[in-house]
């Protein structure tokens, strides 16, 4: 085939529409170019599942260690909005996939509402999820430096009397069984990153340890056992809620790339523009949807679901 | 786009104008810029990794005058952490994963496979920025302040206790990880889907193969290490644990997901040149490669064992024992593969008119350094004996055997050996043999006296050491000068033959490839007429159907080339 042939854009049919698709000078036919595409985006998809796997390993390592922790923390995520998120997810999801039929038949009118309506969902999910993640915040949740699990399980326990999972299973109470014995002798004054470091933080109670007794001058910290204990499982809460944050954080992020892929895909038919003359695009922005519905799919009985 | 054929080229071209080619199509600096011709963007990736590695290699010259006296003598503690993380960082992130690859790769797996370019260039072109902003991150990290974690970002020292900029470091990684992942999707594409008609999978030359394996473990590691980056970024920045010992984390997770990804980055390193190795080899021997199926199966195999085997750099960081049991069974066995690759190499050279080119010196160096690295491993990967070697110069001096005796004589060996067909000149053959010897006299100088310093105690990352291990550190630090010349030679060599060179033919060592077939250097689409494919790889003489060889190979050299003009010179 010489060059010039293959400047021309190549015509195809596809059922009872002419579509015109423009072929790269790479490429020596469409279908070449069309099955590049297909393979491309798998390999990405490939990668993409590595990347998350990584974080799945360290979820699942932990669930093994902490088991009970993860039992206890998980109480906090909100079973309903999850569910919520799940459906929205799943109806966007469908649409998505009548997308791309409606690409393949050529009726972009169609085409262009299930995407609107692809892009609504995704938007839905990111607004509950925003909900989700103020309140997780407001509670103290955040695994920052101002995470603070004495506070959160205080105001769950409040809200939650008895405790809906807890009483039933006490595995997933370590954390508060520890805060109440902690409470009962007496001990508790929770220090908060507010309080002045250089201040020496004396908790009275039994079976006190001084540390670094010797060094008056050095900040000193006694904690009574009970409170050392709490501070063991607060820790591994925060492993687990590091671990939530991280995943449905790197999963909201490729949420709004899809939203700015779904858009683009729609101005492009609004447009008329020939690049979405095929229905590869929307195809592969299909791909990449139907990718992230199914890492939520994991994501939320691992994260909210725990038993 | 040129549409000019060789046809138009009149008698004398030094008065005509050249034919038309990839370098003088166009000559504004957005043409190169914006450029999607793989062979441009290869171009400017030999610049950006040059200047990478006469980075890292300044970084190793502070290093090696530091340890010529054993209380040290220029550099504080401090500074000599940051030195030697500066080393590593350029040289891994910034050299040695991208340096086959998007050079080499880039330029000549489309020519090889009979493409017109890769799949999807505009994303090859993306990678090369992608990779040009995580150098710029990386060494705005290491010149505004500095790095002291080395290479390996250990946590906890990196999220929490190391004050330099880690962060940033770390972002650098991580942005050029997205620049192999790139170029890695790129070459699965093409290597699927833009072979020349006829060129079947086993028709392919080995390097495609080698880039095809490569591309595979990029798309399968490159992923994990830049999330678990970027747990360590946040955990730093914000706060998170997920690493942290204190509140119940796990460090050692850290290294297992860290070497879960760079133990196969040391193949993403090795195999690339292992395939440079493999079409010079048989250029330079006139010969089939022998075992052509044995050669690509322990490329692939390479690629999945270098997946099992990650372990084995956590034997002395609290992995259970049995664990560490199955992890060194697997690590010997990575040797099988490597093994069959380098007695296939030597066969291959058996009975065949062997030229003693300097490219073919460059992959000689690489056989014997690349045959020590790889059995001073077996020393690593047992047990016991690692046990006393772990993070001593021991393990320096190993992988310096493997990553620069293997992928930069690699990599240099395939520049030679490619040079004419990227620039359509010839170089100075005598230097290109000075500098081969050259670099492989100062390489072994350097570092064949960490092996017994190593060995003798002398622990890796410490720059005060015992007077008795002087006189070892002294001839490595001779040695390293050496090698710095010899490395520092191509480049005025090269760039002097660019303007001064004589004029390459299009096939100049008289090897076989489709590469080879069109002209020197390229058109910017590689080739005015594809070709069809209807002979195997490495076909220097043509077999008969009832065995033994009939006679020289159907492939045209110079003097009957398709698309060369008559007065084009053969140079051999």
């Amino acid at each position: 085939m010489s060059l010039k042939s293959m400047e021309n854009a190549a015509v195809v049919s596809s059922g009872h529409h002419m579509i015109e698709q423009k072929l790269s000078v790479q490429f020596e036919d469409l279908d070449q170019q069309n099955e590049s595409y297909i393979v491309g985006m798998w390999s990405f998809l490939v990668t993409e599942v590595m990347f998350f796997g990584a974080l799945f390993l360290a979820y699942t390592l932990y669930r093994t260690m902490y088991f009970n922790t993860y039992l206890e923390a998980h109480h906090f995520l909100d079973v309903k909005l999850g569910t919520l998120n799940t459906l929205v997810l799943l109806s966007s999801s469908l649409s998505a996939a009548l997308s791309v039929y409606y690409a393949q038949h050529g009726q972009r009118i169609k085409v262009v509402l299930l995407l609107a309506f692809t892009c609504l969902c995704a938007f839905g999910f990111m607004g509950i999820k925003y909900v989700e993640y103020t309140s997780k915040i407001n509670e103290g949740l955040l695994p920052d430096q101002n995470f603070n699990y004495a506070k959160a399980l205080t105001v769950f326990h409040e809200h939650h009397k008895p405790a809906a999972g807890a009483k039933e299973n006490p595995r997933a109470n370590v954390a508060w069984e520890q805060l109440e014995l902690a409470r009962k002798t007496n001990q508790v004054s929770f220090v908060t990153p507010t309080d002045n470091p250089d201040t020496a933080v004396v908790e009275s109670g039994f079976d006190n340890r001084v540390t670094s007794a010797a060094d008056t001058t050095a900040r000193v910290v006694v904690k009574s056992a009970a409170r050392e204990r709490f501070d063991i499982e607060a820790g591994k809460a925060k492993i687990f809620f590091s671990i939530y944050f991280c995943m449905t954080g790197l999963h909201g992020i490729h949420v709004i790339i899809g939203i700015i892929c779904m858009t683009t895909l729609m101005l492009l038919y609004l447009l008329k523009h020939p690049a979405v003359d095929d229905y590869l695009p929307t195809e592969m922005v299909g791909l990449y949807w139907h990718f992230v519905d199914i890492v939520w799919i994991f994501l939320f009985p691992l994260m909210y679901l725990i038993s | 786009m040129s549409t000019a054929t060789l046809k138009d080229v009149g008698k004398s071209h030094d008065k005509v104008k050249e034919p038309l080619n990839y370098l003088n199509a166009t000559n504004t600096i957005k043409s190169w810029l914006f450029t999607v011709d793989h062979k441009r963007i290869a171009i400017m990736y030999l610049v950006a990794v040059s200047v990478a590695f006469l980075l890292g290699g300044l970084a190793a010259g502070m290093i090696r005058v530091e340890l010529t006296v054993p209380k040290g003598q220029f550099l504080t503690n401090d500074a000599y952490n940051k030195v030697f993380t500066a080393h590593g960082v350029i040289m891994i992130f910034f050299f040695l994963i991208p340096a086959v690859p998007a050079v080499l790769g880039n330029f000549i797996l489309p020519l090889m496979l009979g493409a017109r370019d890769l799949a999807f260039p505009r994303l090859n072109l993306l990678s090369f920025y992608v990779y040009s902003a995580a150098l710029v991150m990386g060494l705005a990290a290491i010149i505004g302040g500095g790095v002291d974690t080395g290479w390996t970002f250990y946590t906890p020292y990196s999220s929490v206790y190391s004050n330099s900029n880690v962060a940033l470091t770390i972002m650098a990684a991580f942005v050029a990880g997205f620049s192999s992942i790139f170029t890695g999707l790129n070459f699965i594409v093409t290597i699927h889907k833009m072979r020349a008609p006829g060129m079947t999978w086993f028709k392919m030359p080995l390097f495609a193969w080698a880039m095809y394996a490569t591309s595979v473990i990029i798309m399968l590691g490159t992923p994990v290490i830049a999330i678990t980056l970027a747990l360590v970024v946040v955990e730093r920045t914000m706060g998170f644990g997920i690493f942290s010992p204190e509140i119940g984390g796990d460090p050692v997770l850290f290294q297992h997901l860290f070497w879960f990804y760079s133990h196969p980055a040391v193949y993403i390193m090795v195999l690339p040149a292992m395939g440079v190795i493999n079409e010079v080899i048989a250029a330079n021997s006139k010969k089939r490669i022998f075992g052509y199926e044995f050669v690509a199966f322990s490329t692939m195999a390479i690629a999945v064992f270098g997946f099992i085997v990650w372990g084995h750099h956590m034997f002395a960081s609290s992995q259970s024992m049995y664990l560490g049991l199955v992890f060194s069974v697997l690590s010997f066995l990575v040797a099988v593969p490597s093994a069959v690759k380098i007695f296939n190499w030597a066969t291959t050279m058996y009975k065949g008119s062997v030229e003693l080119t300097s490219h073919m010196l460059y992959a000689f160096g690489f056989l014997g350094l690349f045959t020590i690295g790889g059995l001073t491993g077996l020393y690593l990967s047992s047990l016991a004996t690692d046990i006393h070697l772990t993070a001593t110069y021991f393990v320096v001096a190993h992988f310096h055997y493997v990553m620069v005796g293997g992928t930069a004589m690699g990599f240099l060996a395939g520049l030679h050996f490619w040079w004419p067909k990227m620039t359509g000149r010839m170089y100075s053959e005598v230097w290109g043999k000075v500098s081969a010897v050259l670099v492989f006299l100062g390489f072994n100088l350097t570092f064949l006296p960490q092996f017994v310093v190593g060995y003798l105690g002398m622990p890796r990352r410490y720059h005060f050491y015992p007077p008795e291990f002087q006189l070892w550190h002294v001839m490595s630090t001779g040695g390293a000068f050496v090698l710095g010349v010899g490395f520092f030679l191509p480049v005025i060599y090269l760039i002097h033959s660019l303007k001064f060179g004589e004029k390459a033919g299009n096939n100049p060592w008289r090897a076989v490839g489709l590469e080879w077939l069109t002209t020197s250097p390229p058109d910017t689409h590689n080739f005015h007429e594809l070709p069809v494919v209807t002979w195997e790889a490495y076909e220097y003489f043509q077999e008969s159907h009832h065995g033994g060889d009939v006679g020289p190979s159907r492939f045209p050299f110079d003097e009957e080339a398709v698309h060369v003009s008559s007065d084009e010179e053969v140079h051999v």
